[in-house]
């Protein structure tokens, strides 16, 4: 079992390296698809013909493409992903002092997506039909359809403005954490709901459940011993992608909250056609949706000794 | 569930709720322009921010700009975002499809990394990427939703492409020499187009909300545009006084996208309820 994980780890970090490295291509190569000359259009419509050039030889454009590539690849290897146009900070620097709120948000929004959508998934599917099952269709039913930023908005004024029951401004303590995070997770907690419902359904009616409440074990054992561990596997399989949906949810939502994370960041890098931060944000946003990915897939080995790993 | 009769059939009623909802759509979406209403972009600074009354329906803007005659007027941009945004990930995505699951070998290959690589990207930042390079503007916000919807209808359509060509009628078409092209289009691609359809139903919904999502964040159109998502986001600032600015282009986005879901879900549970896992 340890040696198969180790190889099977193995096995998914080359992954892990490959996808990485076309990622890189494509950043890489983004700033030279811009429609007509990158460096004009980079350097902004207020850019003397010397700084366009300056520009131009940074970037290495006057190199043939291998090249500029190689250089990208030497730079980003030192962690050098350049000087963002705005402020001329590193661009390392100005992620790294943004992205543990990032994180935070979205670490704190998967959680609850799973602890919530879980339980109201099993409550559901041991009460089908019932009221609780009704309103684990309606709070997935509103988590599918209401776009995360209108969600937001109307949390802000539901919770934030007339009941003020929470801040919805800014980052300190717990509580700011709350709204933000809530928000994110909803359709999290919709899809994993609804699919923690129809497989714990399903565990349900297997012969040994059947055989576990035949030879008279407590209700709690059989639901969470039996079942629920059983019921778990499917869920467990969709929180990597559960939480791209949440990385890009995290951007909107820092928007609507003013949360101090990188989402404020990447849409002002956009507006202003910054393009180094840019690039670093979207290599570091992959890397972390791709690290998470290979950590589900661990997760989920562990949990089912019967996967095959490899 | 109440269901309605309509001719030999029964339709759940929330479905028939929901077609209406969608066939509102695209009524504004077409007739829009030449409904008898307020024009759009017209500003009135002197009537800004006001309330809903029977002059107009929903308030109007900051800018005095009627809320109903934008919103109706944003129906054509939804859809155009929606339609355009699924039709190019669909062309693109089944064509490649078709082709890796049919031919296999290197095509397949090539083809399986580089949907791999494209699934290495979170949905709206891949789109907000694809922004970025090729600036705002409607061609290139419906470029940037549609590139997310390649890979899923290039799985889609290899994985059924490569159980199809083990099928005896497509045996019996190579057999009496149909050229391959021929198989792919008379004798694969018809009976994709079904799956192809629902999926597309139900993509429609998610490609409209990374369409608004995008214009929410201000990066996809110019804000004059009547586009809900921009709506949404011009109305922002005002919302504590005047929340009808939010909710009303809010609450039209998400009826839009429950009738969609609803109705993509409704196809799909009816005529292929295989693709119930993974394929959305």
């Amino acid at each position: 079992m340890g040696l198969m994980l180790l190889s099977y780890l193995g096995h998914r970090i080359t992954h892990l390296f490959i996808t990485l490295f076309f990622v890189s291509f494509i950043v890489f190569a983004m700033v030279r698809m811009i429609p007509g000359d990158p460096a004009l259009v980079m350097a902004g419509p207020e850019a003397t013909p010397e700084i366009v050039e300056q520009l131009r030889a940074s970037l290495g454009l006057d190199q043939p493409f291998y090249l500029q590539y190689w250089i990208f690849l030497e730079r980003l290897r030192g962690g050098d992903l350049g000087d963002s146009f705005q402020t001329h900070q590193s661009v390392l620097k100005e992620i790294g002092m943004r992205l543990p709120a990032t994180l935070q948000l979205a670490a704190a929004g998967i959680l609850i997506s799973v602890l919530l959508g879980a339980s109201l998934g099993v409550l559901a599917a041991l009460r089908p039909g019932r009221s609780i099952d009704t309103l684990a269709r309606l709070i997935s039913l509103f988590g599918v359809s209401s776009p995360t930023f209108f969600t937001g908005l109307i949390f802000i004024l539901a919770f934030g403005y007339y009941l003020r029951l929470l801040p919805f401004a800014g980052s300190g303590g717990l509580r700011f954490l709350i709204l933000p995070a809530v928000t994110i997770s909803l359709s999290g907690v919709a899809f994993i709901s609804r699919l923690t419902r129809s497989s714990m359904l399903e565990v349900l009616s297997q012969d040994y459940v059947r055989t576990a409440w035949a030879k008279g074990l407590p209700p709690r054992k059989v639901i969470l011993k039996h079942a629920l561990r059983n019921a778990l596997l499917a869920p467990i399989t969709v929180i990597g992608l559960q939480f791209g949906h949440m990385l890009s949810g995290v951007i909107v939502i820092e928007i609507i909250f003013t949360w101090p994370g990188t989402g404020k960041l990447f849409i002002d890098s956009i507006l202003f056609r910054d393009f180094p931060v840019i690039q670093g944000l979207i290599l570091a946003y992959t890397v972390i949706f791709a690290l998470v990915n290979v950590g589900v897939d661990l997760l989920y080995a562990l949990i089912d000794p019967r996967i095959e790993l490899g | 569930m109440p269901r309605i009769s309509i001719g030999r059939d029964s339709l759940p009623l929330v479905i028939v709720f929901s077609l209406f909802i969608v066939a509102l759509l695209i009524f504004a979406g077409f007739f829009g322009p030449y409904l008898p209403l307020h024009d759009p972009y017209a500003q009135n600074l002197m009537r800004s921010l006001e309330m809903p009354s029977s002059k107009h329906w929903f308030g109007t803007d900051q800018f005095g700009r009627d809320q109903f005659s934008r919103i109706v007027a944003g129906a054509r941009f939804t859809l155009l975002i929606g339609v355009g945004a699924v039709g190019f990930g669909l062309l693109v995505g089944a064509l490649f499809g078709l082709l890796a699951g049919y031919f296999g070998r290197w095509i397949d290959a090539i083809f399986s990394r580089v949907i791999d690589v494209m699934l290495a990207f979170p949905a709206v930042i891949l789109a907000l990427a694809v922004v970025a390079v090729a600036g705002p503007g409607l061609g290139s916000l419906i470029l940037a939703v549609g590139i997310r919807s390649i890979p899923v209808f290039g799985r889609l359509s290899r994985g059924q492409t490569l159980a199809l060509r083990e099928q005896e009628f497509v045996q019996s078409a190579r057999a009496i020499g149909c050229s391959s092209g021929r198989i792919l289009l008379r004798h694969i691609f018809p009976n994709l187009a079904q799956s192809l359809m629902i999926v597309g139903t139900l993509q429609l919904a998610t490609a409209i909300l990374i369409g608004a999502t995008l214009t929410f964040l201000g990066v996809g159109m110019s804000p004059e545009i009547p586009e809900w998502g921009s709506m949404l986001n011009a109305g922002r600032p005002f919302m504590l006084q005047h929340p009808q600015l939010v909710l009303v282009p809010g609450f039209t986005l998400m009826l839009v996208m429950t009738a969609l879901n609803l109705v993509g879900d409704y196809l799909r549970d009816r005529f292929d309820p295989r693709l119930r896992i993974g394929y959305h």
